[in-house]
Formats: C-alpha cells, sequence, structure tokens
C-alpha cells in the first residue's frame, strides 16, 4: 500500500496551492459581477464585494438586438445539439460500413476520411463561405450544423471505427439470422453497444461545437442566429460596457458547461482521455 | 344529337378556361398589386452614451402613425458594419438600416450603392438632408442613395471646468497654449488629453480631427487627389505634420499615462471622474457625459492650430439611412414615408437624442452651450467632411488606427505609418 | 480506448482487432451483410466537400485576387511574395510559432509534474483533478475576457506586483510591444495544462507500481526512476498530448481576438487572426487564401514532424 508520509502531505498542500493559484480568475470573476459599477472601478479587484448587488445581471437581461446573451445561449443550445445528433447518426454509419465492409476501396475511404482530422478547415473556410452564401445557408443554425457534422465527421467516424472494430460480429450475425434487416441490425443491436463511443463523441464534439468562435464568427456574424461566443464577443466590443457587466455576461455563458462538467466530471475527463487513447 | 353538345363543350370549356387566364394573367401583368405595408424593419448599431436615437426616431414616427410597426434591431458595438455585410450577403438584410457617407467603411454608401443593395431615393426629401458639397458622398450617377440624420462635429470634447480648476483661462487656442496647458495638467496630477491608444477608431479619430488645420481646412479637395494619385500621405507635409503631433504630445505628457493601452472605458472614466480635460469623440459625447458629471462642463472645441485663425472643425453628415433595393415595394414605399417623416415632422428626433446638429435647418447662431467652442467656426462654414468617408477601402482607416498605436509604444514611426496607408489604398 | 465490451464469445472474432485488416477466418462471409453502401454516402460526401473539395478551391483561390465579389484573375505565386514582404504576416508567423511551442513546452511539463504529484498517494486527488481540469472545457473567448481583465493597466496583476514591492515590473500588458505576447501564452497555458494532466494520468496508470517499487530497491533514484522506466511507458501519451498541444498552439485565435485584437501594432497578430483579417474584415479572398495555405502546410508539418520525433521507439526495443 501506500505509505502516506509527510511528502504525500507536502505534495498535497503544493498541489492545493496550485490549485487555488489557478482558480483566482474564477474569485475575481464573481466578484467583480457582483459589485456595483462604481466599486467595479473604485476597489481593487481582490476586495469582496462589500455591497453585493445583482445590478450587472438585471442589467444584461435588457441588452437587446444580436448582443442578448440569452438568445446566444439557446442558439448554441440549438446548433450544439444538432450537429452533435448529426454526427453520431452520420458517423455511427459511416464508420460501421466502412469497417465491416472490408474491401480495398472501403479501407482507402476510410483513411481518407481519416486523413480529414489533421487537414485544418481553413483553407476550406472561404469556399464554404461562399458557397452557403450561394446556397442561402449563410446565417442560418441549420447551415452551421451541417458545416459542423461535415468538419467533425472524421474524429467520429474515428472514435467509432475504432471502437466497432472491437466489437464481435457475432451480435450482428445472430440478429441477422433471426431476420432483421441491417438497418434493424445496426440501430437496435450495434448501437446500443456503441454507447461508450457515442458518450465520448457526444462530450468531445458537443464541447467543440460549444465553445468554437471562428467559424461562427464567420457564418453568423450580427446575424439572429449567432451562437454565444459571438453574442459574448459583440458584447464585450460595445462601447459603454463595463467589467462588472461583462463578468456578468462571461457567468452566464460559462455556467452551463460548468454546470455540467461538475455533474458529469466522471464522463468528461473519461472522454478526453480515453477517446484518445484509442 | 347528343354527341354535339359533349363536342361543343369539349371545344367551349377549355376556350373559356384559357380565357379567363389570359383575363387573370392580364390583370396580374398590368397593376401588380402594392399591398399596403404595416411593419418593416429597422437595423442600426447600439448606442455609444446614453438613449438610443435610432430608437427614438423609430418611437416618434410610431407614435405618429399608430397603425404602424417599426421591428427594431440593434446591433453590439463594432459588430455593426460586419453584421450588415453578412446579412446583405445572405440575402435576409432588414429594410432600412444605417449607412455612413463615402465609401470608407464596410458600410458605405457608395460602396452599398454600387453593388446594387440600396434603393434610389429620388421621390423622397433626402436631398434636403445633404448639406451642399456633400453630394458626391450620397449620390451614384446623380442619384442620390441615403438620408441623412443629423450633423456631426467631430471636434475635442474638453471639461472647461477642471480645466478652470487648475487654473487655466480657459480652452488653449494655439498648438504652442496647448503644450504649455499639459504641463499645466501634469503639475495637478491630471493628463489634457485621455486617448483608447488600443482602439482602432479612437486614435483614427483623434488624426482626423487634428487633420483639419493642417490638410482639408487649406485644401478641401485632398482626397480626390489623392484619389488621382497626385498626392499621397507619404509626401504630404500636412499629414506628416499630423502624424508627428502624437509623437509631440507623447512627449509633452499630454496623454494619459500609458496612452497605447486606453479603452473606450478608459475615456469615459477619465472625463467623468475628472482626471483628463478631453477627448477626440463625436459631438454628441459631450451631453452624456454631462449628464453623467453635472459638476463638469463638457464644450465642444476645435484642435488648437498654430494660430487661433488656422483651426478648422469636421462638421459632416456620417449617420446616413438607406433602404434595401430587395425589399418588397409595399415595405419600400413605407420606408420612404418613414425616411419623409424623419426629415419633415420628425427632423429633430435624432439629433436631439444623439446631442449632435440637426441636418435640416440648423441654426449656427442659435447653439446649446456646449458647442460654445466651435459656433463661430461652423457659421465662418470653415469645416471639412470626415476624411475617411472619402478613402478609398477601409483598410486606409485600419492602418491609420493602428499605426498611431504604433507611434505611442514606439514601434512605428511617422513615415512608416504614413507608407502603410498608402500601401493600403 | 479500453474497450468495456469483454467479448463473451468465441475467439475467432478477437483477431479483428487490433489492425483490422488482417484476414483471420471470416465466419460466414456470404450471409452477413453489415448494413448497406449507401448509408456512409453522407458522411463521405460530407467529409469530401469539406475537406478536400472546399480546401482544394481554397487552395486554387490563393493563386488568384480574388476579392469576394465578382471576377477574378489567375495572378500565379504573386501573393505568396507579398507574404513575404508583408511584415505583418511575417512577422505573424514568428508570433505563432513562438506561441505554439512555448505553450507546448510549458503544458507539457507542468501538466506532467502534476500528473505525477497526482497519480497515488495523496487523497483528495480526484478533487484536485476535477478542479485542475475546469478550464478545459471552457470557452477560450470567455476565458480571455477574464484574463485582459487581469492584465489591465490598472488591474489585479499590476496591483499585485505594487504590493509585494515589485513596482519595477508594472507595465501595461496589452499594449506593451515586448510583453503583450506573453499575456496570449499565460492564458494559453492556464487553460490546457489540465488537458495535458488528464492525458498523462491516462499513461501513469499504465506503470505498474511493482516496477518502480523494485527500481526503488535496486537503487534507483527518483529521477533515474521516472527517466528510465516511467517515461518510456507513457510515450503514446507523450505523443498524442504534444501533437495535439502542438497543432493546437498553432491555430489560436480566440483569445488574441479577444484580449488584443493582434495589437499592439501587430505585435501580437498571430497567422490564424491575420486570415481572419484579411479575408473577412478585408475582403482580400485571394490573399487570405494563401496565407491559409502556407498555415495549412504550417501545420501538417508540424504534425508531421511531432509524431516523428516522438513515435514508439520502445517496441523495437521491449521485443
Amino acid at each position: 500500500m501506500i505509505r502516506y508520509t509527510k511528502w504525500t502531505l507536502a505534495r498535497e498542500i503544493v498541489m492545493w496551492v496550485c490549485a487555488v493559484i489557478m482558480l483566482l480568475p474564477f474569485y475575481l470573476l464573481v466578484n467583480t459581477a457582483l459589485k456595483t459599477p462604481a466599486d467595479a472601478i473604485g476597489t481593487p479587484a481582490f476586495e469582496p464585494a462589500l455591497r453585493p448587488t445583482f445590478d450587472s445581471f438585471i442589467a444584461i437581461f435588457q441588452t437587446g438586438g444580436t448582443s442578448n446573451i440569452f438568445v446566444g445561449l439557446f442558439n448554441s443550445a440549438v446548433i450544439t445539439a444538432g450537429a452533435v445528433i448529426g454526427l453520431i447518426v452520420v458517423g455511427g454509419v459511416t464508420a460501421y460500413v466502412l469497417t465491416r465492409r472490408l474491401s480495398r476501396v472501403s479501407t482507402w475511404l476510410y483513411y481518407l476520411i481519416l486523413a480529414g482530422i489533421v487537414v485544418p478547415a481553413q483553407l476550406g473556410l472561404v469556399p464554404l463561405y461562399i458557397g452557403a452564401r450561394t446556397v442561402g445557408l449563410l446565417g442560418s443554425p441549420l447551415g452551421m450544423a451541417v458545416i459542423y457534422v461535415a468538419m467533425l465527421t472524421p474524429l467520429a467516424v474515428f472514435l467509432y471505427g475504432g471502437f466497432i472494430r472491437a466489437l464481435p460480429t457475432e451480435y450482428e450475425e445472430a440478429a441477422t439470422i433471426d431476420g432483421a434487416s441491417p438497418l434493424r441490425t445496426y440501430v437496435q443491436v450495434v448501437f446500443p453497444l456503441l454507447s461508450p463511443a457515442t458518450g465520448t463523441i457526444a462530450i468531445l464534439t458537443g464541447l467543440i461545437v460549444w465553445n468554437d468562435f471562428f467559424t461562427p464568427l464567420i457564418f453568423l456574424n450580427g446575424s439572429d442566429s449567432a451562437t454565444l461566443p459571438v453574442v459574448v464577443y459583440s458584447y464585450v466590443n460595445g462601447i459603454i460596457v463595463q467589467w462588472n457587466n461583462i463578468f456578468a455576461v462571461l457567468i452566464v455563458a460559462l455556467l452551463p458547461i460548468t454546470v455540467l462538467y461538475l455533474i458529469m466530471q466522471k464522463k468528461f475527463i473519461q472522454g478526453f482521455s480515453g477517446g484518445l487513447k484509442s | 344529337m347528343s354527341q354535339h353538345t359533349p363536342r361543343l363543350r369539349r371545344v367551349l370549356t377549355p376556350a373559356v378556361s384559357l380565357l379567363a387566364l389570359g383575363a387573370l394573367a392580364l390583370t396580374g401583368c398590368t397593376a401588380p398589386p402594392v399591398e399596403e405595408a404595416t411593419e418593416f424593419s429597422l437595423y442600426f448599431p447600439v448606442a455609444e452614451s446614453g438613449d438610443n436615437p435610432y430608437k427614438a426616431l423609430a418611437d416618434a414616427y410610431m407614435e405618429a402613425n399608430p397603425d404602424i410597426t417599426i421591428n427594431v434591431e440593434e446591433a453590439g458595438g463594432d459588430t455593426y458594419a460586419q453584421g450588415l455585410a453578412t446579412k446583405l450577403q445572405a440575402g435576409n438584410a432588414p429594410d432600412v438600416f444605417l449607412t455612413g457617407p463615402g465609401r470608407g467603411q464596410l458600410h458605405s454608401v457608395l460602396t452599398l450603392a454600387e453593388a446594387g443593395y440600396l434603393a434610389p431615393l429620388d421621390d423622397t426629401a433626402a436631398d434636403t438632408t445633404i448639406p451642399a458639397g456633400n453630394e458626391a458622398l450620397f449620390e451614384v450617377d446623380g442619384t442620390i442613395y441615403a438620408q441623412g440624420l443629423d450633423f456631426t462635429v467631430a471636434a475635442v470634447v474638453a471639461n472647461l471646468a477642471l480645466m478652470k480648476a487648475d487654473g487655466l483661462d480657459g480652452y488653449p487656442t494655439t498648438y504652442e497654449d496647448l503644450l504649455d496647458a499639459c504641463a499645466v495638467a501634469r503639475d495637478h496630477g491630471h493628463s489634457f488629453f485621455v486617448i483608447a491608444g488600443s482602439m482602432q477608431p479612437n486614435t483614427g479619430f483623434f488624426s482626423m480631427v487634428m487633420a483639419g488645420d493642417l490638410v482639408y481646412g487649406p485644401n478641401p479637395s485632398w482626397n480626390v487627389e489623392r484619389q488621382a494619385d497626385e498626392v499621397t500621405f507619404a509626401d504630404d507635409e500636412g499629414w506628416q505634420e499630423t502624424l508627428s503631433r502624437f509623437e509631440e504630445l507623447n512627449e509633452a505628457g499630454c496623454f494619459q499615462d500609458s496612452p497605447e493601452a486606453g479603452t473606450f472605458d478608459t475615456i469615459t472614466n477619465n472625463l467623468v471622474g475628472e482626471l483628463s480635460y478631453a477627448g477626440a469623440i463625436p459631438s454628441g459625447a459631450a451631453f452624456g457625459l454631462g449628464g453623467a458629471n453635472p459638476n463638469a462642463e463638457f464644450v465642444v472645441n476645435p484642435f488648437p492650430a498654430a494660430t487661433a485663425d488656422d483651426a478648422f472643425v469636421s462638421a459632416s453628415v456620417n449617420y446616413a439611412l438607406a433602404i434595401n433595393a430587395k425589399s418588397s415595394p409595399g415595405v419600400i414605399a413605407l420606408a420612404k414615408d418613414f425616411l419623409n417623416f424623419a426629415s419633415g415632422e420628425g427632423a429633430n428626433v435624432f439629433p436631439s437624442v444623439s446631442g449632435n446638429l440637426p441636418v435640416v435647418g440648423a441654426d449656427f447662431g442659435a447653439l446649446p452651450p456646449q458647442y460654445g467652442g466651435v459656433a463661430q467656426l461652423l457659421t465662418d462654414g470653415k469645416t471639412y467632411a470626415l476624411p475617411n468617408s472619402g478613402w478609398e477601402s477601409p483598410e486606409v482607416y485600419a492602418a491609420l488606427g493602428t499605426g498611431v498605436q504604433g507611434i505611442l509604444t514606439g514601434q512605428a514611426t511617422v513615415d512608416d505609418v504614413l507608407a502603410e496607408m498608402d500601401a493600403s489604398w | 480506448m479500453t474497450h468495456t465490451i469483454t467479448p463473451s464469445a468465441d475467439s475467432r472474432s478477437t483477431r479483428r482487432t487490433g489492425t483490422g485488416r488482417q484476414s483471420g477466418p471470416r465466419a460466414r462471409p456470404k450471409l452477413m451483410t453489415y448494413g448497406s453502401w449507401w448509408w456512409a454516402l453522407p458522411g463521405l460526401l460530407a467529409v469530401f466537400s469539406v475537406h478536400y473539395v472546399a480546401t482544394g478551391i481554397g487552395a486554387g483561390y490563393a493563386f488568384t485576387d480574388f476579392k469576394g465579389i465578382g471576377s477574378f484573375e489567375w495572378i500565379g505565386f504573386d501573393n505568396f511574395v507579398e507574404i513575404l514582404s508583408d511584415k505583418k504576416a511575417f512577422g505573424s508567423i514568428g508570433n505563432t510559432v513562438f506561441l505554439a511551442l512555448a505553450s507546448l513546452v510549458i503544458v507539457n511539463v507542468v501538466g506532467l509534474l502534476f500528473a505525477l504529484a497526482l497519480n497515488r498517494g495523496i487523497r483528495t486527488r480526484y478533487i484536485l483533478r476535477v478542479l485542475l481540469f475546469l478550464p478545459v472545457v471552457l470557452s477560450p473567448l470567455a476565458v480571455s475576457y477574464i484574463f485582459r481583465f487581469i492584465f489591465q493597466v490598472d488591474g489585479p496583476l499590476n496591483s499585485v506586483l505594487a504590493a509585494v514591492g515589485l513596482e519595477a515590473w508594472q507595465r501595461p500588458w496589452l499594449a506593451d510591444p515586448e510583453f503583450a505576447i506573453y499575456t496570449i501564452l499565460a492564458v494559453m497555458v492556464w487553460q490546457n495544462v489540465g488537458f495535458a494532466m488528464i492525458i498523462y494520468l491516462a499513461g501513469l496508470a499504465t506503470v505498474p507500481h511493482e516496477i518502480e517499487e523494485a527500481a526503488a530497491i535496486d537503487g534507483a533514484g527518483v529521477f533515474s526512476r521516472f527517466w528510465h522506466i516511467t517515461l518510456p511507458m507513457i510515450q503514446p501519451s507523450v505523443a498524442i498530448a504534444t501533437t495535439l498541444g502542438l497543432t493546437q498552439g498553432l491555430k489560436v485565435f480566440d483569445q488574441v481576438q479577444a484580449m488584443t485584437r493582434g495589437g499592439p501594432y501587430g505585435a501580437t497578430e498571430t497567422l490564424s487572426t491575420v486570415i481572419y483579417t484579411e479575408t473577412f474584415a478585408n475582403a482580400n479572398f485571394g490573399y487570405g487564401a494563401a496565407l491559409s495555405l502556407v498555415f495549412t502546410v504550417l501545420v501538417l508539418a508540424a504534425a508531421a514532424f511531432q509524431l516523428f520525433i516522438t513515435r514508439d521507439r520502445s517496441r523495437r526495443e521491449a521485443k
């Protein structure tokens, strides 16, 4: 057994100090958001809010137009959900077909898709922008979700593929013998077996889409469907903003993912480390 | 016998239906019914300070016309221009929106009009809102495409109360006096100017305010000459001196500490908190700031030139409304009615909220006290339009804005910046 | 991924794991149809159009003077020549590489140290892991604004420096030509340490404690144990963490946009921000595409190089 020596204690203390230092920015965030505008400027940042107030939160409720944080939350939720669902469906079946039906063609296709993970999407962004503009998908949540699915399918296929390969074919064979069509076999037998991979993909891609800033900045800037990061950006670049209000906006923006993370931390951490080990 | 009638019917029915269709088609062709529109959308940026003049205008119109609804959309901060560009390209642009004069920015009238996005305003009173001499900034081929909302004075807004408290007689009238006043300010722990050195809009604005007495006052057609490549930024003494002023002012301590790091809240905090005397901001802000600190006395003044007589002030129409060419005819007609309201009975609504001057019928002899420093210049006509409205592309203004920060940090020389402005032309 | 499905069926199927291409005895190939080719069509279509076709067209634009609307002309390598003479673009390449490498080193060293510290023994290690990983899931944009506040001229960092008597170290961080880039680095490191830590923890979990104890008994010191035993065994984690860290670092955009917008005077421009400005703010699509092409090549080269350096050398030695 590992002995708990004074060295271990020393390590523990040092790590806690590190953790506190790392989390200081959060203290500043919450503290400043609770201050009045005068205090936010007047008092030192580390000083606790003497007269804590929720004024800043009320103020940001009232911002309208494309800077409304709640509209941004809603749009992000819609687009993220759409993209993740799309990825699970498309990624799953694509990986399934390419890894199960072994042939030279399928193998080549599989590796070509995987190569997509490394090729940065930036080069194709301009043609994509023009294409979306022509087709009328610019500024639309649907267009955004479709683009995300296309961008992240390689990752989804990679994760599903590795998982499917380790899956014994017995279950599918049994189902086929019982008379199930290939579709039913996939939906009712294979897909449930893929749930760990599905979980990982949902978390990894969901996080990527939720936090993405560059792509929505280009496709959704100024539109009604701007996602959360873009909304935060517009808000902070308004001319008469003050830090306590900005931080209130940031808290609203960061709260959902923080809460989700704290509830499901095990899944998150596993998703990141587990998904990458394969 | 019974065979005849069916055959006849067989011929008649298609013939009759064809005739009927034809008749319908004809009525459709001759007079497309202009359905009465009862609502339209209005898109504008968030207010820089105080209340939003666009909203006020919209509210005033809706009050005068209770059955009309205006759907207002605000854009945060500096995303307005890009947001508009995205919307126009995506095909879901609003019906009425803000544009800027000339072609120097993403939302400039000329750029948008040439791309076919704007509806011509010949049958409105828009021409009464364009001051004489500024037509080129709003017209393409003689057709006017935008209507002015107010007359912005772009100059220095200074807190006279604070200056007097520090022992100064008043706002300096010459450049030399300015440098002396900077020293006085420093002695009292204040700075004369506050500048948002890290924000392009403010550094660019400051430059344009200073370019008045050195470039555009003496030579109002400088931009035209630049367009024809007869002059360049790098070779122009006036521009060289304008940007050198940043170096001189910085060395004389005229700016707040670390000017290159200043932001818009630095400006607001320093002016309202009485840490600096003045900033180069739109004149309308003088009212907003005054409201935040009643003890201060904010007055609009020109930038001090070599002598008092050389001073110029930038005064021009900078905010203009335009109509989306792709909106339905009914909506366009309604929008034009709105514009006529804005130039007619509601002409004072926008300026009274924005703090700028009315574009129709402004009486320079009877301006509010905040305009005390520039009233004479306005009356004498010693004005110039904001330079960047006559520049080829937004990159030039961006190069100027970032270049000034480079001058303040010492990363760039005046020549470097001017050369970049030329390169971006 | 540690596969949680333990095949209860016979061992024939397990030969399909691993390389996947081995032809083990294929049970009943004639009867079994796994799905239909059509299923893969949407995925293939999506990936090819976005990752290959669009990229190809983008690469094509790099050789033209396309301005977003209207017609354009083929101008060969002109754009690339212009990049060489464009101070800002060229400088941004330097910044990008600096940020990527510096963050790579710091994040991995600190991450590994954290992982080593939290691997065993400490009672509260699980809570610490959760707390230290939190920054990773947050939006880089939002986080950058918090740090912008911290680095302000009259912000907490300068106050703290004054409080401990280091006033000479105070400066306008975000507008300082020399130091602004370190503020970006700080945010990147802060957010990614947890990520590296988790990867290393996963790797360390595969190192059996007994080997280390045996080495200790044999007289190997702490450092020597680490270098010769632990490190080689976590080589895959090092490879993953460093490759991902490098490619992520090269793409840095959000933080710069939020904190300095590339200023002062271009001192913190990175390739991503320059590409964004040129392409979408200035509508120089052709020039922007040329920059993107340079960028893509840079990222691919870095990834390849990284994978090569951290390739699995131990396998050859082990067997």
